[in-house]
């Protein structure tokens, strides 16, 4: 079972894509905060990590290197839903930034469920990928 | 014809006083101006940012509903019923209302807005500093003593080169940073100072200087 964490500070959206990766067969853990993220990374075992880039504390950038510099190979999936942007051009690119620092892919919300799976499956070994025909996806309940 | 040691007096005419005036004048007006979208851009980012969480649980619920919720129905550890996950895409919708209805009743950022853009300075500051630890142009900052316990060290880097009147496009290479991010500092140290425009920024700066 490919076992993903969370580490999303909107409970709501955390708990949606719990619900989601349910349903494709992934172990889902939730960490509200960069700290507490770090913190399960290192008590448990990971296939991927998904990081909201815009925290409370610590954020989502600094995140990403900390997890980086912890597990050189783990996939990480960056997300934001903020972007600075101007009147005369073209803003930021957050998420750019996270793709620098190592994230394997990037999620723009709000995004539906296909780009969900999409960009975790874009670093996950395809052993593991999670929403194809009979990898990863639930039995039939008991 | 003149002699090689001649020297050509040419005379141009001085601009009237009144012309200097008015086109002082037309410049404040476009900083004030530039300022004020600085200002409107960034409440519109901070508001995008508080509707796309719930948008984005609330498009998730919504394309388990269109499929059916066949998937949550045969799991244990997610929401067993289409009940629940009509609910929660209500909760979430509800949540995009209140933001709505929050925008239409004042003109500040909805609560949490300010949260928001304090979060998006701080990793940007946090990616830039790491970004030119190595390698990229160094310019001498304005003196710490200028709004020392105001300015961070690369804002203050950024101060300096608007007072030698660098524009974004040519002050963000100069630091390493993009056009953007040099903004993004300008718009920062102008709130942190007070300054009105950046003629009275530049204006502060050297008279701390003096």
């Amino acid at each position: 079972m490919t076992r993903v964490l969370v580490i999303e500070d909107d409970h709501s959206v955390g708990a949606a894509i719990q619900m989601m990766l349910a349903c494709k067969g992934c172990e889902t853990v939730l960490a509200p905060d960069a700290n507490a993220g770090v913190q399960a990374f290192e008590a448990s075992k990971f296939d991927v990590v998904m990081v909201d880039i815009f925290m409370p504390g610590i954020d989502g950038l600094k995140t990403i290197k900390g997890i980086r510099e912890r597990a050189p190979s783990i996939p990480i999936v960056a997300m934001s839903g903020f972007r600075f942007r101007d009147s005369t051009g073209p803003g930021l690119d957050i998420l750019g930034m996270a793709a620098e620092l190592g994230a394997v892919s990037c999620l723009r919300k709000p995004f539906a469920p296909a780009q969900l799976i999409a960009a975790i499956n874009s670093g996950l070994d395809p052993a593991l990928s999670v929403g194809r025909s009979g990898v990863s996806e639930p039995g039939p309940k008991q | 014809m003149t002699s090689n040691n001649s020297s050509l007096d040419i005379q141009l005419p001085r601009p009237s006083q009144n012309y200097a005036a008015q086109k002082i004048n037309q410049l404040q007006a476009d900083l004030v101006a530039t300022a004020r979208t600085w200002a409107v851009d960034e409440m519109g980012a901070a508001m995008a940012h508080q509707l796309n969480e719930p948008l984005t649980a609330l498009l998730l619920y919504l394309h388990e509903i269109k499929a059916g919720g066949a998937c949550l129905l045969d799991t244990d550890s997610a929401p067993n019923s289409m009940q629940s996950l009509v609910e929660m895409a209500l909760r979430e919708t509800e949540r995009v209302c209140e933001i709505v209805e929050k925008l239409g009743q004042t003109t500040e950022m909805p609560t949490g807005g300010e949260v928001t853009v304090a979060r998006g300075r701080e990793a940007i500051e946090s990616w830039t500093q790491t970004r030119n630890r190595g390698g990229y142009y160094q310019v001498s900052s304005v003196p710490p003593r200028f709004s020392q316990n105001i300015l961070t060290p690369r804002e203050r880097e950024v101060l300096a080169l608007i007072t030698e009147g660098a524009s974004n496009k040519v002050g963000g290479p100069r630091l390493g940073i993009s056009k953007r991010t040099f903004e993004v500092h300008r718009a920062h140290i102008m709130e942190k100072l007070g300054a009105k425009n950046a003629a009275d920024l530049v204006r502060m700066a050297l008279s701390e200087t003096r």
